[in-house]
């Protein structure tokens, strides 16, 4: 560790402090001299050890060191905690820097220093004066012990960090809270005001006491309505304020205006004043206005502050808060008394209503029977007056029976509703009543021209009716039926079912929509736009039954089908149990329909044809008007909001919701209704609203259900929620509290209650919202990707970067792991295994980098590269990780790509052939793009395309030899020869069979070539494949070129050596073998030739020019050209040698050579040669005996003095005889003499020397091959002289000696240096013959004749070999007409004879047959 | 199945020559290779193989027209695999073309073998089977 800094501090924070350079340059300015520690260069190797790593640390933390506890920090201390005592605090004793906390964690340390033991505290409270003033504020930290270099402590650590935003934060949100969860109806201003009161008094930190006053209605006079933690009448709290006090307490004129006042409470004006949870009282009070929308304010606020915290804009926010909880609650309060009022109005209305309709309906009847009875007696009287009289009288007739009829409803409402219905219930035959009933109708309903069935059987137990009663029911609902109904049917039917007596009355009328069903028998309801006989209507008739059955303690239902029709149900128990006994008569008289019946029946036929007309017809009615509170024009503006609050209802009563929507839209809030608790859960996810309001009871999800899933999720939970529900109590508000709910309501409550309660749940969320909304702003507006995860790997949150990365939607969230866009486990375990280890590592080491490859939900594959990072959750429970991702797809395939083609590159350049070099590509390329098939075409000249491809394609056990392009099926030649004439580069995309998908490509611009890859069904080819695959096909292309190129030149020049080089087809007999010593040329200085001359004489030369490779193969080729010209002229070896040597010496290169030139004569059996310095030919017999043709040697070409002449010698060739001529390279070694390799080479050849001739020109090859190869041109010619004729006996009567006949033959004809193939024919001829002998020369000879003997003779000659087979017995003859036999019959053998030989004859006779075969030996 | 033919028993009746002649001690039998014939049964799919191998002629072609017949018992397609034949001549033919009628026959041949397209086309072989001929 350099310690120079130490000499000069002015350099820096260089050195032992060098970690953080801010905090290391003061530290080293301080004198430490005068501290204990001394000059840090004497520091221990601790000290300093524990000082870099404070100094390094991002973590906030302070150490103390020594006996004085010598204080350092590092910057995140000085930034978070330290404050104005900064860099004061550097050096200095612990005590000094801390001398105001030192109480509390004095102790702390020396427990430390003393145990060695760490310490813990969590959040603890510590006035810290860093500030310039006594500050509250929370701490979490750890005392560790620091030991000098001998373990002994001399020192403590701090790691700290500080709690004070959340401590004050939760504490101040629970007081909110606190305040918006009053779970009971309030009821009164003062109700509400003392609640309140009840939980600020919870918060004595933030509010020491408060005090709320409220404005009088004439003006500026004040009562004070409510105090916490200061008792009324204290100076500070004056039970009144007088309204033209000039010099107030508090500042009424500037709070009267709305505005807010920070009031010095340091004055004697306020006398001692409450502490609250504080040991010195407050010294200021924010005094805030209790704001009434549309008026002056209510009262205010005064609330007194903590002054241990500095007023900002938390604490005013805070404040601000309260007040708009107290004035709303004010609100309501105040509202809910005028609705409470108004109610009690109405109730008083509607009991005088029902009092002067009892009354006035009672009054009516007497002079409307002072009418009618008159007017009976009159149309009695004046029956046979002027008919205008009558019917003058009729009307007044009609009309006086409906005013009598309407009051008895009237009257008979007005009875129900004052409980004074007298009903006298008697036994009685219900399905008679009722048929008589019915009857009265039936002329009327005749006359409309509907059916009328009655269907009233008798039942077997009365029913107790009240006789009138029962006679408005019926009555009123035929004559219902009658006035909706034009066709069809009205009727009427009694049944006994399940222990009651059910009467229905159905029509096939207009019927009722459903929407009205609900309101079928609501008093005074009448349905809007109906057609009918009649207009006319009070819209009670239904509601007046309905009230009748219920007396009767019966029900009574409707269904109806608009358009066809309606029925109703009545059902009325029997029996008079459910009545009450007083109203219980015995049966009376007889069943008579009352007069009662007459005003129905009167008007029914009034409305139908044929009948007077008063009035009505089936114009437009009056509309219903709907009761509703509220109205749904002019949404009244709230103040100072920019757009209305969001408000989610969620109630599956559709009456509810309408009203629910009706009474918030007329408040100006935006509302959206949904049925349940799904729908609502999916509409918050979708877009949160800035509240919820829901019913309890709901199908699928209900409150609490949807309360509890809403706070389940991170991004939803602070989305408030106001329950309504019909149970009241404590319990089930205490219920839905718990589950989360911000607020509950119990069914019924006044709109007034539910508006203030709505806003007060806006206001709170909106203050909750506005540091997650900023928050979330922030992150949206980054630029990378970015999300939070918890522990497990779920993704709470994500910015809509993020999200349009992987392509999913924020409805989405959270999403849990493994997030969808992870690569699947099952089709890319890799990827997943990746993945899977990327969050392990992330997880253990609590963040980290990493690459993971997604798969975006449209399907393609992208690269994220990510930072995460781990950071405690808001909770303080589990850990969360903040992490960043950037698409670095495009960077990651261009480095895949180069490395792809870097290989590609490399593993072309290893291949050797132009189709090794495809097959090569071909796997290359399918492991690139992940290809199922590549195949490749190369054209020549016609249509038949060279196919090779990877992987190869699929031998099928039908076909051994597969044809070329087999297995490369139809789509992928097509796309082959599609592509192979487009522009070189060009990529095209086609479909494969089976729903494959096809990529193929041009291999040049020629349309010689093309590639093509398949890739398996489903997976899409995208675009990054389509471009890998063009960069590996366009470099395979240049590649390829090159190589044709150069296996063009290659095929030239090997054309070329071929050219000077030997014959490539020798006579029959001879074999060579050619080893240049410089590959790759195929040609060297060394030759042989074979020069068939004329008379069946054969010219044979070795040669060797001096050198090798291409000079020595370009003299080469001129000496051989120049040899086989002069051997055709020249009369012997000797001759042509001479020739050559004028040749040689006008070549440049050629002086020198060596040459051996031999002339065979096989019919005379004879070879002549002659050598120029060549080594000597090796000639074996056939008995294996060798020797050199050693003489006429001389020396090499163009060498030879002026006046020497060149000989020749003869040597006899003995039948089978071996010839070998050959160059030096063969034979010489460097470590050994020549002769001992012309020996070795001789002692090869003699032990074959019965051999076919190539087979001795391979052992002789390798035998002679030196361990490191042949260093220099070798050259091999061997010739085989015919050998002897061949002759065999064996017995014909054992087949088995045909194997030995063939075993002779096959060994002579090798000898005879016969080619393998005539070899194979001649023997298959001989064995033909053989056989016949054997099954035919022995049939139906005697038995005691001389034994058959099969001979075989064989002789070759230079160009044709003949064979005899002989037997001594019978000859079969072959069939007269020497016509091919039927396939599969027998008698191929004299067939394949002629087939396989050039000449056969046959020559039967009585001895015995000899069938002679000749085969012309191919030159 | 594998059947070693043995060249001192003829698989052919015995000459009605009478007793069997005394062999030259030079004849005695020599060079020729052991035949070999292999039936391998076949599969739904896959034809029935006989393979033969070494010289086929007199003394063993009833051999391997016993073999071929097993196969052509057992499977509707055999193939007959002579690349490792050495000699056979039109009685091993013979042999082939009664194996073709009853069963659809592939012959797989040696293109340097005995068996060479000339006899398959003279004797019209190679119309009632297919041939396969291997490099």
């Amino acid at each position: 560790m350099a310690l120079a800094a130490d000499a000069e501090p002015a350099s820096g924070a260089t050195g032992l402090f060098a970690a953080d350079e801010e905090v290391g340059r003061d530290l080293a300015t301080v004198n430490w001299s005068a501290t204990p520690l001394g000059l840090p260069a004497s520091w221990p190797q601790s000290l300093q050890t524990a000082v870099d790593i404070l100094l390094s640390s991002r973590f906030s933390m302070w150490m103390a060191w020594g006996a004085q506890l010598t204080f350092f920090c590092n910057a995140a201390y000085r930034r978070h905690t330290l404050g104005r005592k900064y860099p004061w605090a550097l050096g200095r004793a612990a005590s000094e820097v801390w001398a105001e906390i030192w109480d509390d964690i004095g102790p702390r340390i020396d427990t430390v220093l003393a145990t060695g033991k760490a310490t813990w505290d969590e959040a603890l409270l510590l006035f810290l004066e860093r500030s310039g003033y006594p500050e509250e504020s929370y701490h979490t930290f750890s005392y560790s012990p620091l030991r000098d270099d001998a373990g002994t402590v001399v020192g403590m650590l701090c790691v700290v960090s500080e709690d004070t935003e959340r401590v004050i934060g939760e504490r101040r949100m629970a007081t909110l809270r606190d305040l918006g969860s009053d779970p009971s109806v309030v009821r009164t201003e003062q109700e509400t005001l003392d609640f309140a009161g009840r939980q600020l008094d919870r918060n004595r930190r933030d509010l020491p006491f408060t005090l709320t006053y409220l404005f009088a209605d004439d003006g500026a006079a004040a009562r004070l309505a409510g105090s916490t933690g200061i008792a009324a009448g204290h100076p500070a709290a004056p039970v009144a304020l007088a309204a033209d006090d000039p010099d107030p307490l508090w500042p009424v004129a500037a709070l009267l205006r709305g505005e807010s006042a920070v009031v010095s409470l340091v004055s004697a004006r306020f006398s001692v004043l409450p502490a609250g949870a504080w040991s010195e009282p407050p010294v200021q009070a924010l005094v805030a206005p209790l704001t009434r929308h549309g008026g002056p304010p209510y009262g205010f606020l005064v609330a007194a502050l903590n002054r241990y915290r500095p007023l900002d804009e938390g604490y005013r926010a805070f404040v601000g808060l309260l007040t708009g909880h107290l004035a709303a609650g004010i609100a309501s309060a105040r509202s809910y008394q005028d609705q409470q009022r108004r109610a009690e109005e109405l109730a008083e209305l509607d009991r005088a209503k029902t009092t002067f309709f009892s009354n006035i309906s009672h009054e009516f009847r007497t002079p409307l029977t002072l009418i009618m009875g008159p007017v009976q007696e009159l149309r009695r009287r004046l029956a046979d007056a002027d008919p205008e009289v009558r019917e003058e009288l009729e009307v007044i007739s009609r009309n006086g029976l409906r005013l009598g009829k309407l009051a008895n409803m009237l009257l008979d409402f007005s009875r129900i509703e004052a409980g004074r219905m007298q009903a006298s219930y008697e036994p009685a035959d219900i399905a008679q009543v009722t048929a008589e009933l019915a009857s009265v109708f039936r002329s009327a309903v005749d006359r409309a021209g509907l059916a009328f069935k009655v269907d009233c059987p008798p039942l077997a137990e009365p029913v107790y009716l009240d006789r009138g009663m029962w006679e408005k029911v019926v009555l009123n609902l035929l004559s219902n039926a009658l006035k909706f109904t034009f066709d069809g049917f009205i009727h009427i039917a009694v049944r006994a079912d399940g222990g009651q007596a059910v009467v229905m009355i159905a029509d096939t009328g207009i019927g009722v929509p459903a929407r009205e069903m609900p309101r079928l028998f609501e008093r005074f309801h009448r349905i809007a736009n109906t057609r009918s006989r009649s207009n006319e209507g009070s819209g009670i008739g239904l509601a007046l039954v309905q009230e009748l059955i219920q007396l009767h303690g019966g029900t009574i239902a409707a269904s109806s089908t608009e358009g066809a029709g309606t029925t109703f149900t009545i059902r009325l128990p029997f029996g008079p149990a459910h009545l009450p006994a007083g109203a219980l008569v015995p049966a009376g008289h007889a069943a008579t329909v009352s007069a009662s019946a007459d005003p129905f029946v009167q008007e029914a036929l009034r409305w139908l044809p044929g009948t007077a007309q008063d009035g009505g017809g089936t114009g437009a009615r009056s509309v219903h008007e709907e009761i509703t509170p509220g109205n749904d024009t002019g949404p009244p503006a709230q103040a100072g909001r920019a757009l209305p609050a969001r408000v989610l209802v969620a109630d599956d009563n559709a009456d509810m919701r309408e009203y629910l929507a009706r009474l918030l839209r007329s408040a100006g809030y935006r509302v959206t209704t949904v049925t349940d608790g799904q729908a609502a859960l999916d509409a918050v996810r979708a877009d949160a609203p800035d509240l919820v309001i829901s019913d309890v009871m709901m199908p699928r999800l209900d409150g609490l259900g949807l309360v509890a899933a809403l706070r389940a999720d991170a991004r939803t939970a602070a989305v408030p929620v106001l329950l309504l529900s019909a149970r009241a109590g404590q319990e089930a508000s205490i219920e839905g509290l718990r589950a989360g709910a911000d607020d509950y309501l119990v069914k019924p409550f006044s709109a007034a209650e539910l508006l203030a309660r709505a806003r007060a749940s806006v206001e709170l969320a909106r203050f909750r919202n506005r540091e997650s909304q900023f928050r979330r702003t922030l992150i949206d507006s980054l630029q990378e990707g970015f999300f939070l995860t918890d522990q497990e790997g779920t993704i709470l949150e994500a910015n809509q970067a993020f999200l349009a990365l992987v392509g999913y939607s924020a409805d989405g969230l959270p999403f849990r792991w493994p997030h969808p866009w992870l690569p699947d486990p099952g089709t890319d375990p890799d990827g997943w295994t990746a993945t899977a280890r990327a969050f392990d590592d992330y997880k253990r080491h609590g963040g980290g980098r990493y690459t993971i490859q997604v798969r975006h939900r449209d399907g393609h594959v992208i690269w994220l590269a990510c930072s995460s990072a781990s950071l405690p959750s808001p909770d303080g429970g589990s850990r969360l990780f903040v992490g960043t991702a950037r698409d670095v797809t495009a960077e990651r395939l261009a480095a895949q790509r180069e490395a792809t083609l870097a290989g590609f590159a490399a593993a072309l350049a290893a291949a050797g052939e132009i189709s090794e070099m495809l097959t090569t590509a071909a796997r290359e390329i399918a492991a690139a793009v992940h290809a199922s098939q590549v195949t490749t075409a190369l054209w020549s000249s016609d249509d038949n395309p060279a196919v090779t491809g990877w992987p190869r394609p699929p031998r099928s056990s039908q076909s051994l030899r597969p044809a070329p392009g087999q297995g490369a099926s139809a789509a992928v030649t097509g796309a082959l020869d599609s592509v192979r004439r487009q522009p070189a580069a060009s990529v095209a995309v086609l479909p494969g069979d089976g729903g494959t998908s096809l990529l193929a490509a041009p291999l040049d611009g020629t349309g010689s070539s093309a590639i093509a890859a398949e890739f398996p069904a489903g997976r899409p080819v995208g675009a990054e494949v389509r471009e890998l695959f063009s960069v590996l096909t366009s470099h395979l292309a240049q590649v390829l070129a090159k190589a044709r190129d150069y296996e063009q030149t290659r095929a030239v020049a090997l054309t070329l050596q071929h050219a000077i080089l030997a014959p490539t087809e020798l006579p029959h007999g001879f074999a060579a073998r050619y080893t240049p010593a410089v590959p790759p040329l195929e040609v060297g200085g060394d030759w042989y030739d074979v020069i068939p001359l004329p008379g069946q004489r054969i010219g044979i030369v070795a040669g060797d020019c001096v050198g090798r490779g291409l000079p020595a193969a370009a003299v080469m080729g001129q000496l051989r050209s120049a040899s086989q010209a002069v051997l055709l002229r020249a009369p012997g070896p000797a001759e042509a040698l001479t020739d050559l040597d004028t040749f040689a010496s006008r070549i440049p290169g050629a002086e020198c050579t060596s040459v051996f030139c031999a002339i065979l004569d096989p019919a005379a059996g004879t070879v002549t040669y002659s050598s120029a310095g060549h080594p000597p030919p090796i000639l074996v017999t056939a008995a294996g005996d060798y020797r050199l043709l050693d003489q006429a040697r001389s020396l090499p070409l163009a060498m030879l003095p002026a006046d020497w002449r060149r000989s020749q010698a003869t040597a006899t060739l003995p039948p089978g005889a071996t010839l070998m001529l050959y160059t030096d390279g063969l034979v010489e070694r460097r470590s050994q003499p020549l002769d001992k390799g012309i020996d070795a080479a001789a002692v090869t050849v003699a032990g074959h020397a019965q051999d076919h001739p190539d087979d001795v020109a391979d052992y002789v090859m390798s035998a002679m091959t030196p361990a490191a190869g042949y260093e220099d041109d070798v050259a091999v010619l061997i010739y085989r002289h015919p050998p002897a004729p061949l002759t065999a006996q064996v017995p014909a009567d054992d087949p088995s000696c045909l194997a030995l006949l063939r075993a002779t033959l096959r060994q002579w004809l090798s000898a005879a240096g016969i080619g393998s193939r005539e070899a194979t024919d001649i023997m298959i001829a001989a064995g033909e013959a053989a056989a016949n002998s054997v099954e035919h020369a022995t049939a139906g000879r005697p038995a005691d004749a001389a034994p058959v003997q099969i001979t075989l003779t064989a002789s070759a000659a230079h160009t044709m070999v003949q064979l005899t087979v002989a037997d001594t017995g019978s000859w079969r003859s072959p069939p007269a007409d020497r016509e091919q036999p039927a396939p599969g019959t027998r008698g191929h053998g004299v067939i394949f004879m002629h087939a396989l030989m050039d000449d056969v004859t046959i020559d039967p006779s009585a001895h015995g047959t000899t069938v002679t075969l000749t085969k012309d030996l191919k030159p | 199945m594998t059947n070693d033919a043995t060249p001192t028993t003829p698989a052919t009746p015995a000459s009605p020559a009478g007793p069997a002649q005394h062999r030259p001690a030079s004849s005695a039998p020599a060079g020729s290779p052991q035949a070999r014939f292999e039936f391998l049964p076949g599969g739904e799919t896959e034809p029935a193989i006989v393979r033969a191998a070494g010289d086929i002629d007199l003394t063993n072609v009833g051999q391997f027209q016993a073999a071929l017949g097993e196969a052509a018992a057992a499977s509707s397609a055999i193939t007959a695999d002579l690349t490792a034949v050495t000699y056979c001549d039109s009685a091993a033919i013979r042999a082939l073309f009664i194996a073709a009628r009853q069963a659809r026959l592939t012959i797989r041949v040696a293109a340097a073998g005995p068996i060479n397209e000339t006899l398959l086309r003279v004797s019209g072989l190679d119309q009632i089977a297919t041939v396969v001929t291997l490099d």
